[in-house]
């Protein structure tokens, strides 16, 4: 049994041991990867396997043994986004080519392999189906459906076709005659049907709803519609339905969960409000406010001046180091994994991959080192002052430091600062000598101790993004881990 | 500065509420978005069917008469895929740079 996935890989399954094993397909343009959705299709007469490659347009052809063989170009076949393929009794590759609305059949067997033996057009003369529920709109003009994506021969030799809509969210399944003229629509109760596949029986077309999880059976002579399957399969779906609808229950939940404590939150940001308005710094410990505390960066040399300010700037060594680390990491260091196993390489046909990842992080990391460059801290040997990347100038006690919520933890005292990884970007021998003096002493003898004191104490930012750190780089760990070693 | 422990604790209760509350929407959302119910059929020369579940694989004769279903283990395929590799190595990637620059960033 040959079965393909939405990763675009072919296996062969053995039903007895129920075990899979990749049949990579070598030697064809791509190698043995295809991105994104495939087809397969068997022709009994000589083992050729065709695989639809959709978003290429291409169809490539494999002997028994998954050895590439050849490849029909859309060039060649005019094909657009071939969704599905067809084998007919008599040999003939019969292929739905989607974005030209036709039914398009090939010779196998013929030389002349891409020139089409017949075709016929899905456009429907039939009304369009008027949509219910949420998009029953007074108005509303439904979508032709007219994008085949599926199509199966009946035993009666009429084609079933799979229409969709330009956006493939509404299904119709149309049966033609064998000389591709409409015959009818067939009628699918329930609420906006997702007919997906489809396969012959005897006397009925077998189709699946995948939206509403239902397998149905519909004859081939008259409108007649049941569940197709005995009671133990019809019991399967059931289970596999309200599993479903859990789901969708357990969603519903988390987003009045969600809402609850989006509720809590305002709450909260209320209470501290009025907390703090109750709760104000006193007379002795507050510092008169400076006249216009909030500045621009211009007032910062007029302000080194006048009150005497020395300003300390952030360096952007680990910013650059970054950069580095980056740029030989992705340029150098992938390449060098590179192996036929693992597939490290970024491949040619993936170089947005490289693009999308390498240009934001990098204008980030430029974004970063400009507002580094824009931030500083300074004091008079009374205050501290803080100017951040907006050029707005903050002149603040050391009580009102302390009593800030954003602290940063540097050796023995906590200074405020945007957060502690901004750390490493001061010299930490400036803020010793002229900072750190007017702030009053951390007697804890470690970081946890502080840690656990600014925790009790209401300093809730450090704890938070150190357990957003040990998340994501545990992940990071888990995801490396599982990929090459489990 | 009890009242302001107890704003701060709720104030943490709020955050990583929200924060669970989003990751289970988000995972859920991810998890219907996965199929679970039945994705195709196909049938065999000998007219046996067989329904793809995005669990099982079930074989019918003709006329619906369930004969048996088979559990391939999906997560043991795709880790087969090339393709899947590939994406799962961009996307390791992609999770490392995202956590460098949200550290930088903050």
């Amino acid at each position: 049994m040959v079965t393909d996935i939405g990763w675009g890989t072919i296996f062969r399954c053995d039903l007895t041991s129920e075990h899979c094993q990749s049949a990579l397909l070598k030697g064809g343009k791509n190698t043995h990867i295809y991105f994104g959705a495939i087809r397969v299709a068997h022709s009994p007469k000589k083992g050729w396997l065709y695989v639809a490659d959709i978003a290429q347009h291409l169809i490539d052809r494999y002997d028994s043994k998954g050895h590439y063989q050849d490849t029909l170009t859309g060039e060649e076949t005019d094909l657009l986004y071939p969704n599905d393929l067809w084998i007919t009794e008599t040999g003939l590759l019969v292929i739905t080519d989607t974005n030209h609305h036709r039914i398009v059949a090939f010779d196998t067997e013929s030389a002349n392999f891409a020139q089409p033996v017949w075709e016929f057009l899905v456009k429907s003369d039939l009304e369009p189906i008027k949509h219910i529920g949420i998009f029953a709109t007074e108005g509303f003009e439904p979508k032709a459906r007219i994008w085949p994506i599926r199509l199966a021969q009946a035993f009666n030799q009429d084609w079933w076709v799979v229409n969709g809509d330009g956006n493939f969210f509404y299904h119709d399944v149309v049966v033609f005659s064998a000389e591709g003229k409409e015959l009818r629509r067939i009628p699918i109760e329930n609420s906006e049907p997702e007919p997906i596949s489809l396969a012959p029986s005897e006397n009925a077309m077998i189709i699946v709803d995948q939206r509403n999880l239902q397998v149905l059976s519909a004859p081939y002579e008259g409108q007649e519609i049941s569940h197709f399957g005995d009671a133990a399969f019809k019991s399967a779906l059931a289970t596999l339905q309200i599993e479903h609808q859990n789901w969708i229950k357990l969603r519903e939940t988390a987003w009045a969960v969600l809402a609850l404590f989006v509720c809590l939150a305002i709450i909260v940001v209320y209470l501290e409000q009025r907390h703090k308005n109750t709760h104000k710094l006193s007379s002795h410990q507050k510092t008169k406010p400076f006249s216009a505390s909030n500045r621009f960066i211009s007032d910062r040399r007029s302000l080194t001046e006048t009150a005497k300010i020395r300003w300390f700037y952030p360096n952007n060594t680990l910013i650059w180091l970054l950069f580095f680390l980056i740029t030989v990491f992705l340029f150098i260091g992938i390449p060098t994994f590179e192996s036929e196993t693992l597939s490290l390489t970024l491949l040619p046909k993936e170089k947005y991959f490289t693009i999308g990842t390498v240009v934001p992080t990098w204008l980030i990391l430029l974004y970063l080192s400009y507002i580094n460059t824009q931030t500083g801290i300074g004091t008079d040997g009374y205050h501290i002052w803080l100017f951040d990347h907006q050029g707005y100038v903050l002149q603040e006690s050391p009580a009102e430091i302390i009593y800030s919520k954003d602290v940063l933890i540097s050796g023995e005292v906590v200074v405020q600062l945007r957060s502690i990884f901004n750390l490493p970007l001061y010299s930490s021998e400036k803020i010793q000598q002229y900072i750190l003096p007017l702030l009053e002493p951390n007697n804890q003898k470690n970081i946890l101790q502080t840690q656990w004191q600014l925790f009790k104490q209401g300093h809730f930012s450090l704890i938070l993004q150190l357990l957003v750190m040990v998340i994501v780089v545990t992940l990071c760990i888990l995801m490396i881990f599982y990929r090459f070693y489990a | 500065m009890k009242n302001s422990f107890l704003i701060q604790s709720l104030a943490t209760i709020a955050i990583l509420g929200i924060l669970a509350a989003v990751a289970t929407s988000l995972w859920v959302t991810y998890r219907l978005d996965t199929p679970l119910g039945p994705i195709a059929v196909t049938h065999s020369p000998n007219q046996t069917l067989y329904v793809a579940t995005g669990k099982l694989i079930f074989k019918l004769n003709g006329n619906g008469s369930f004969l048996s279903k088979y559990l391939f283990q999906s997560w043991a395929l795709l880790r087969q895929s090339p393709t899947f590799q590939h994406q799962m190595t961009m996307n390791c990637w992609l999770l490392i740079l995202g956590g460098v620059q949200f550290f930088v960033a903050i």
